[in-house]
């Protein structure tokens, strides 16, 4: 369960979070949705502890796991999980053995043995064939080259092979036409299970058809200034945020 | 560029030698000549007598030699040393050499290596230096290529405590190709600097200069590229690209990249980048649970290999890699 309470947060000295609360069970799937500008990429990197994203107040339990106290890379440890807005490419460094040094450093992190190369590829070959991943993918660069639709595969791959309790999913929607949208969401939907909950954050309500969520929320000016269940994304896809967020 | 003579360091040109100190460097050391020696493997059999502090080579016309030539040159406290490389591909050759710099002490190299590739010829040669990070290196290679010739050089410089590595490549015939790579490794006060002139003379010629730094500590780290483009030289193919990575707040780099055009219709670009870890794929690494130093690894080890992987003789990628993960561990 993840317990966001009274959160602030800035960048440059600028308050983009002003007080934000939020609460997701285990097992659910929550929607954020919100005007450009909003926060909705400031709140998932200020949980994923980004750099320059300075928390000024409030907390963020996981499990009763204070995120806020821990490293990035102590967060993906302690389950979390951020499916990026943008894909980050690095040449360079090839797709298995970043999904590899990713898998190991978590199951260490977590006091677990490396994982036997065998099972290793085992287990990548399943996951993606389910997302319709080719092999040639994994042997490039992460992310290079990739299409839009690829690298969001990609996040959707990573998140099944490191098998987090919250992933947030940033605008994964943005730039995928209707037949990728459907092999993410499918991708999405079969992670769904009782241990792990989603935030999903969209701009758009068409991404919710697809990963129906359990709760809606509306986030603008940095907190959260509504919250319904799925009539409320058709509701906002109507009206517009003007109305609702005035 | 040629052999620099110890009494004609007071005439060198300012201007080409402004970010490396070279008087200042060998002002810290006290040396006597000694005869240049090199240890050879596979070279025997194209060896052509010359006197003491040259060696010269001659690869006969078509002659195909797949095991690379290794010429190798250890230095040795307290000695100052002259040598002088020539080597001669005739036409239609093809041939691979190692050239490995040691040593421990101070000392000073100072090395003239010619290399001329003969028709359809091609040469690929790889540089490794390993040097004490007391001693002054200063290494100069000239290229001459006549038409269809084709050379490809990779340099790793793990480095000296002042070096100089400067290649001057002559595109003397049409339709030749130059490829020049090179990783300097740079740290404590050590000063790198690679110095690059490619001379396109004749057209339809081609040439790519890649080459990256890493800078740690107090390091001071040189590039200065130039493609001069002589009047006939149409339809040239002259490129070039500087990445340096600084891991150090105090290390420096100055890059100096010169475009000189006198053809009309021609390809040439040149690029420069300086700077530390980019932020952004560092936390992407890290948000997949990869802990900060193993990120830091893998984003340099993948700096690296853009240039090691430009070597397509598996032998020397290999040998290479090695020795690069050791200096960066
Ligand atoms: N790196 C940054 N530096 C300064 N301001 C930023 C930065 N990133 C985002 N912002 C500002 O923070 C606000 C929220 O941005 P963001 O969280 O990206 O919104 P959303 O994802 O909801 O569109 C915007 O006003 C944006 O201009
Ligand atoms: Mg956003």
């Amino acid at each position: 369960m993840l317990i966001i309470k009274n959160l602030t947060a800035e960048i440059d000295g600028k308050q983009i979070l002003n007080g934000l609360d939020l609460e997701i069970p285990s097992g659910e799937v929550h929607a954020i949705m919100g005007p450009n500008g909003a926060g909705k990429s400031t709140l998932s990197y200020v949980l994923s502890g980004r750099d320059g994203y300075e928390v000024t107040g409030g907390s963020a339990e996981l499990d009763g796991v204070d995120l806020l106290s821990l490293d990035p890379n102590e967060r993906a440890a302690a389950g979390l999980f951020l499916a990026f807005q943008y894909p980050v490419e690095i040449p360079g460094v090839q797709m298995t053995n970043f999904l590899k040094t990713a898998l190991n450093s978590i199951r260490k992190a977590k006091g677990q043995d490396e994982i036997e190369a065998l099972d290793f590829l085992k287990l990548l070959k399943a996951k993606q064939k389910d997302l319709g991943i080719a092999d040639e993918m994994l042997k490039r660069a992460v992310n290079v080259g990739f299409s839009g639709g690829e690298k969001k595969r990609n996040e959707v791959l990573q998140m099944a092979m490191l098998e987090p309790k919250f992933c947030i999913l940033d605008e994964t929607d943005s730039g995928l036409d209707i037949d990728a949208l459907k092999v993410v969401a499918d991708g999405v939907n079969r992670l769904r299970a009782k241990d792990r909950s989603f935030l999903v954050i969209t701009h758009y309500q068409r991404l919710l058809d697809y990963i129906v969520p359990d709760v809606v929320h509306v986030l603008a000016g940095g907190k959260i200034v509504k919250t319904g269940g799925p009539e409320l994304a058709k509701e906002l896809e109507a009206k517009g945020y003007a109305e609702l967020v005035a | 560029m040629q052999n620099l003579l110890p009494d004609k360091i007071e005439t060198l040109d300012r201007e080409h030698w402004k970010y490396s100190n070279i008087k200042a460097a060998l002002k810290k050391l006290e040396t006597t000549e000694a005869p240049a020696v090199w240890e050879m493997t596979g070279a025997f059999d194209y060896l052509v007598p010359s006197g003491e502090n040259i060696v010269h080579i001659t690869i006969p016309k078509n002659k195909q030699i797949d095991q690379p030539i290794e010429l190798t040159f250890k230095g040795e406290d307290g000695k100052r040393y002259m040598g002088q490389v020539v080597i001669e591909v005739e036409q239609g050759a093809s041939v691979k050499f190692i050239e490995r710099q040691t040593g421990a002490g101070a000392y000073w190299k100072n090395l003239d290596m010619h290399i001329s590739v003969g028709k359809n010829a091609s040469v690929e040669f790889y540089r490794l230096c390993e040097e004490d990070p007391f001693c002054v290196v200063t290494e100069f290679m000239t290229i001459d290529l006549e038409r269809d010739a084709r050379f490809r050089a990779c340099a790793i410089n793990g480095c000296s405590g002042f070096g100089r590595n400067e290649f001057t490549v002559n595109i003397n015939g049409e339709n030749a190709e130059a490829d020049l790579s090179g990783l300097a490794l740079l740290r404590g006060k050590q000063h790198g600097d690679t110095t690059v002139c490619v001379n396109h003379i004749k057209p339809h010629g081609r040439s790519s200069q890649f080459f990256k730094t890493i800078l740690k500590d107090q390091s001071r780290g040189v590039y200065q590229g130039k493609i001069h483009v002589f009047k006939d030289a149409q339809k040239t193919d002259g490129y070039q690209l500087s990445n340096n990575l600084l891991l150090s707040q105090q290390a420096e780099m100055d890059i100096k990249p010169e475009l000189e055009i006198y053809a009309d219709d021609v390809k040439c670009s040149h690029g420069s980048t300086t700077g530390e870890l980019d932020e952004t794929p560092m936390f992407y690494l890290r948000s997949r649970g990869i802990p900060e130093d193993k990120a830091r690894q893998l984003l340099i080890e993948a700096f690296v290999g853009e240039v090691l992987e430009k070597i397509p003789c598996e032998c020397v990628r290999t040998m290479f890699d090695e020795r690069v993960k050791l200096w960066l561990k």
